[in-house]
């Protein structure tokens, strides 16, 4: 395993004694609140949210004193800590009526102390208790809830009148600041920690979206746009809808280098895409890339197996996007026929690199994300990922690749 | 219930608000377009040396198809080669585009966008959809096959109209929505609530149908008929995304409802020993609003399974996985729903564990489309055929083709009603 690869997975756990990676702390937090269910045994339960920490609060030592703010409750009784994903911190015990809760609540407020007046968030919005059994589903939400760099803004769901209005509104908005450029960079298979860090990266794609969190801290910033994710998906093609429009035409695309768009299959086989395409500059064809997502592949797969085609046979390349071992399991990619999938950098990719080839086949292309560190760019090209794109990419200089 | 299910649940709707076919002209049976086709036939048959008809048959695509973006697809298409080759584009009443269009000399004949190489194109888009065997192109050179080409043409008249699938609506009004979220709060749960009985179909040629059919489990469906409120309401339930969101929205109600029924001694407690299948999204399941029905259903003694759709349940792995824990330790079976042939041929359902996988019945299921097949086998030795609930096995065809398969499990409204008439049981008033 390569440690200081992992060391992007464990800055933040620093401090802690970890007896078992983030996912599987979840995992076993998850287990025990079904044992609380079952036997209806009295616990509570506090979950940290250090991903809603003040942007200044969140350098590894903040990160460890707002873990430690809390870590005073592991001594309760029958207490069990968990170190999750993105971070947070999940305690589990009995509670006997004591100062448990208070005592952390001082604790945050002293780590808070240090910031400019205002900035500061009240110590009660950094952790939710849980009475269980009973209010274990919550705290299975919260456990599966987005984090908020995508749940954006407010707290408040969206409905679907609002829907509407939020899909009237982007009609007419101006859309051409939301959109934002991430390079997709192409390794050399040689390429060594030395020579990646010091010479641009060559660029494969420029990946282009609507920054959703943008949008909504625009048009509805006390709205959580993802927060009702089936309303969300629905809302991104009219996402789709401006963004076929700002790279419509001659004028659009003057000079373009090759690029991909996030779109919905529906979107592949509606109107604005047909414009799209009609007016495509005949030296972008056959180097546009079209991204989509497993969920809406699975929404409609008779549609995506038409969309698939048409795309192909007007030159477009397809590129599946959210691909994990779990979904590969599932879903049969070799099947979907799409020219690359995207998969995340994750501690089961990380520790088994070789398992990623195996699920995707040997015919589709992988675009590895998640590569947020410059040392982590030649352990991609020492394990094959040549296409990849992350932090370490988007902050990298680059020069074009050749066309391929 | 994935998207093909609600464009066919639809249809009938769609076909009765659909506009008339356009009226005939000067006394024959042809649509306007019809008839300038028909003029610009005869304009051409005066000149025909390098001149083409070609004709995409979108009405021999297996339904649910034609969608309407196979048609948007095509005419783009079409019009494209036209535009560059002093052609026209004719839609048909039955759905069929015709090109008319020159290919004047050798170099055009031969030129990478020439209409002679479309069929192979439109072979490689629409080729998924269409039956094997029957040619999805017809193209005639009118200085040879203009006898054809005219038969053709003359067979239009004796055609039915496409019936025009409902699209999901680009975009709505706040007043649509939120007259469907009005509904959806206000009118009685059982109302929107159908109900559908799965059954087992034993062997024996020789028994009647009748004496080979046992209820498996009873389906509470969501009925869409209560939310046709608004004119455009079939076009965004026809959006798989604003679909779940109402599905979701009907769960909180619909589990207290039944809880309710089950606490108070209703109908659900009169079941005779037969499970009881609700649809609900995976955040239904973690509500707490569950829990209470899993009480009430255990004190009940009623047994209950859930149908999550494939979608949702590949959305969401982890808390599928979590939903799953939970229905188990609860004794409740787990269905996944939505499994067309396309979804057959892309995914493993085995994989997430289900107890039962509802596969959708469709012609497609006939092809010796290899993928199909091999996808179909898969989840065969993957599951058990004990499993596979054939769903929407509503003709002989897909009796016949399930036995040849050995699926015993089926669910439609067909076998439905001949179940009732012959067993009687006790209704389910939800």
């Amino acid at each position: 395993m390569n440690k200081s690869l992992f060391a992007s997975f464990s800055s933040e756990k620093a401090g802690s004694s970890l007896t078992m990676p983030p996912t599987q702390a979840l995992e076993a937090l998850k287990s025990l609140l079904r044992q609380t269910e079952i036997s209806g045994a009295a616990r509570r339960a506090l979950l940290l949210h250090t991903d809603r920490l003040p942007k200044d609060l969140t350098k590894p030592h903040h990160l460890r004193l707002a873990r430690a703010a809390v870590a005073g409750l592991a001594q309760a009784d029958r207490a069990q800590m968990f170190d999750l994903p993105r971070g947070r911190v999940a305690i589990v015990w009995r509670a006997r009526g004591g100062r448990e809760v208070e005592q952390v609540l001082e604790q945050l407020a002293h780590l808070l102390d240090g910031l400019p007046a205002g900035q500061a968030p009240p110590p009660a919005d950094l952790i939710t208790v849980y009475d269980l059994p009973a209010q274990g589903p919550s705290l299975v939400d919260d456990l599966n809830a987005r984090p908020p760099s995508l749940a954006t803004g407010g707290s408040q769901k969206i409905d679907a009148p609002m829907l509407a209005r939020l899909e009237q509104a982007l009609v007419q908005a101006e859309m051409s600041h939301f959109v934002r450029w991430r390079p997709v960079a192409i390794l050399p298979p040689t390429g060594t920690a030395h020579t990646l860090t010091l010479a641009p990266l060559a660029t494969a794609w420029d990946e282009r979206s609507i920054a959703a969190a943008d949008v909504a801290a625009t048009l509805c910033p006390d709205h959580a746009l993802q927060a009702n994710p089936w309303l969300f998906r629905r809302l991104t093609r009219s996402f789709d809808r401006r963004l076929l429009a700002l790279h419509t035409g001659p004028h659009q695309l003057a000079g373009a280098r090759p690029f991909a768009l996030h779109l919905n299959i529906a979107s592949i086989l509606a109107a604005d895409f047909l414009r799209f395409d009609a007016e495509l500059p005949s030296a972008l064809r056959g180097h546009i890339m079209l991204y989509v997502q497993p969920a809406d592949v699975l929404a409609d797969p008779a549609a995506f197996f038409f969309a698939r085609n048409f795309a192909h046979a007007r030159g477009y390349k397809i590129l599946l996007r959210g691909v994990s071992l779990g979904l590969a399991d599932v879903l049969d990619i070799t099947a979907c026929g799409v020219d690359f999938v995207q998969v995340a950098l994750t501690p089961d990719v990380a520790t088994n690199p070789a398992l990623v080839r195996e699920a995707v086949g040997p015919a589709t292309k992988i675009v590895l994300s998640g590569v947020d560190r410059t040392e982590t760019l030649a352990w991609a090209a020492s394990h094959g990922f040549l296409l990849v794109r992350g932090h370490a990419v988007a902050n990298a200089q680059h020069e074009d690749a050749e066309l391929a | 219930m994935n998207v093909a299910l609600n464009v066919a649940l639809n249809v009938a709707l769609n076909v009765a608000l659909a506009p008339a076919p356009q009226a005939a002209r000067s006394g024959a049976h042809l649509t306007a377009a019809e008839q300038l086709l028909e003029d610009a036939t005869a304009r051409a048959l005066r000149q025909p040396s390098g001149r083409l008809a070609l004709v995409l048959h979108l009405s021999r695509l297996r339904p649910p198809s034609p969608r309407p973006h196979h048609g948007r697809i095509a005419r783009a298409l079409l019009e494209d080669t036209a535009q560059r080759h002093d052609g026209q584009v004719f839609p048909m009443r039955n759905g069929d585009l015709v090109l008319l269009c020159a290919s004047a000399n050798a170099a055009m004949a031969a030129a990478a966008d020439a209409p002679a190489l479309l069929p192979d194109t439109l072979a490689q888009i629409y080729g998924a959809d269409a039956p094997a065997g029957d040619a999805l192109t017809s193209l005639w050179r009118l200085d040879h096959d203009s006898a054809t080409y005219q038969r053709y043409l003359a067979d239009r008249a004796n055609t039915t109209p496409a019936a025009v699938l409902p699209e999901p609506a680009q975009s709505t009004t706040p007043a649509a929505l939120q007259a469907l979220e009005d509904a959806l709060a206000t009118t009685a749960v059982p109302n929107l609530l159908g109900v559908q009985t799965a059954i087992i179909l034993r062997g024996g040629k020789h028994v009647p149908l009748t004496a080979r059919l046992a209820p498996l489990f009873r389906e509470l469906t969501f009925s869409l008929a209560a939310l046709h409120t608004h004119q455009d309401t079939a076009a965004v339930i026809a959006d798989p995304y604003l679909f779940r969101h109402f599905a979701a929205r009907l769960d909180a109600r619909m589990l207290a409802y039944l809880t309710q029924d089950l606490t108070d001694g209703g109908a659900l407690c009169r079941t005779a020993g037969l499970p009881v299948h609700l649809n609900l999204t995976l955040e239904g399941v973690v509500s707490p609003a569950f829990a209470r029905l899993v009480r009430a259903a255990r004190k009940a003694q009623v047994k209950f399974g859930v149908e999550i759709s494939l979608m949702e349940a590949a959305a969401d792995l982890q808390l599928t996985g979590y939903a799953r824990d939970l229905l188990r330790m609860a004794g409740f079976t787990l269905a996944l729903d939505g499994i067309d042939h396309a979804a057959l041929r892309l995914t493993a359902p085995a994989k997430l564990a289900p107890d039962y996988v509802k596969l959708i019945w469709s012609t497609h299921l006939l092809d010796a489309n290899p993928a199909t097949t091999t996808a179909f086998q898969r989840l065969r030795d993957q599951l058990g055929p004990d499993r596979i609930v054939l769903a929407r096995a509503d003709s002989e065809q897909a009796l016949i083709w399930g036995q040849s398969h050995g699926i015993t499990r089926y669910q439609g409204h067909f076998l439905d009603r001949v179940l009732t008439a012959c067993t009687s049981p006790s209704r389910l008033d939800a």
